[in-house]
């Protein structure tokens, strides 16, 4: 019985072995995924409120020469994106955006977001966020914020 | 007994046998041709060989040789010692003869698991974010749509707005647009 059950340890080593090198091949192989915080921000000029945490988004449209004077956060969510998946995202004005992880190269993401009319494609970064025109929301404009997830 | 049969009988057996050299053999054969009382010695020495055999045989026969090879063979390969038994006696062997390596091959491991350490506990950059800044790559309208995009870059990130492709594009952004927006601006509907 001894003999038995080391030959059956003998023979079942290296199958374990080839299962555990598969399923470590499998999880490399497995479809890339990626976090992003998605953002619905409310700006327009009624008014002079602005989130806090919108204030450094507020000079960047100054920069920019878009003087909004509110800015309001709607909502903010962290969204994982998996490749070739689109994700879609409800917006606060009844439109829709769909988000697409299109690749993962040399461990840089490229989003494709579909905006209609607008598509657009941008590489993830660890800083800076983008901001997508989402028409026009009670009185001002919607913009849809996507940013780097913080770790 | 003849001299030439004192020469020769001692031989006997072994002839009987087939244990003589070539030479032996020959020259017993020449003294059987000659020698009644050698050929006599030699048939008791044959009957005498065949009732051993015959004796041998039905001993053997008498003896239950089942498992017998197994018997021999657990003579042979004792019951294996247990695994810890075997490592403690194959680590002082290897110790005792291969001293020095096992010192580099411990050091050298003890190298290899700090630099693994030290690799997997830096700080890495989340899966997709390996560039430090994040950059639009392109800007695309439907046309019938009829806006064309205006891309800006700032400080915190980058801005795409659309404007009315129809008229002039300044027109279609809010009033205080200041100039900094249009010098970033693409002149076709796509980067």
């Amino acid at each position: 019985v001894k003999g038995l059950a080391r030959r059956s340890v003998d023979c079942l080593a290296p199958l374990v072995a080839c299962a555990w090198l598969v399923g470590a091949v499998s999880a490399l192989a497995a479809d890339a995924k990626v976090d992003v915080v998605v953002e619905q921000v409310h700006a327009s000029n009624n008014g002079t409120s602005v989130d806090p945490a919108l204030t450094p988004m507020k000079a960047s449209f100054s920069q920019a020469g878009l003087n909004y004077t509110s800015f309001h956060r709607l909502s903010r969510e962290p969204t994982a994106l998996e490749k070739g998946k689109a994700k879609e995202v409800a917006l606060a004005n009844g439109r829709s955006a769909k988000l697409t992880l299109t690749s993962v190269q040399s461990g840089e993401a490229h989003v494709a977001v579909s905006l209609p009319p607008v598509e657009t494609t941008y590489k993830l970064g660890r800083e800076g966020s983008v901001y997508i025109q989402a028409g026009p929301h009670n009185g001002g404009v919607l913009i849809l914020v996507l940013s780097p997830v913080q770790h | 007994m003849n001299p030439a049969c004192q020469t020769h009988v001692p031989k006997l057996s072994a002839f009987v046998d087939g244990e003589l050299a070539p030479k032996e053999r020959v020259a017993v054969e020449q003294h059987l041709a000659a020698c009644k009382a050698c050929v006599g010695r030699v048939a008791d020495l044959r009957a005498e060989s065949g009732l051993v055999r015959v004796g041998l045989d039905l001993l053997a026969d008498e003896v239950d040789f089942k498992d017998f090879s197994q018997k021999v063979m657990a003579r042979i390969t004792p019951e294996r010692p247990p695994f810890w038994e075997r490592f403690k006696v194959g680590f002082a062997e290897l110790t005792s003869y291969r001293g020095p390596a096992l010192a580099g091959g411990f050091a050298v491991a003890g190298l290899a698991v700090v630099l693994g350490l030290g690799l997997w506990m830096r700080p890495r950059a989340p899966e997709g974010y390996g560039a430090a800044q994040a950059s639009v790559e392109s800007v695309s309208t439907d046309e019938s749509a009829h806006v064309a995009p205006v891309v800006m870059k700032t400080e915190q990130g980058t801005i795409i707005w659309t404007v009315d492709h129809a008229d002039n594009p300044e027109l279609n952004l809010p009033p205080d647009a200041g100039s900094s927006a249009a010098t970033a601006r693409p002149k076709g509907g796509e980067l």
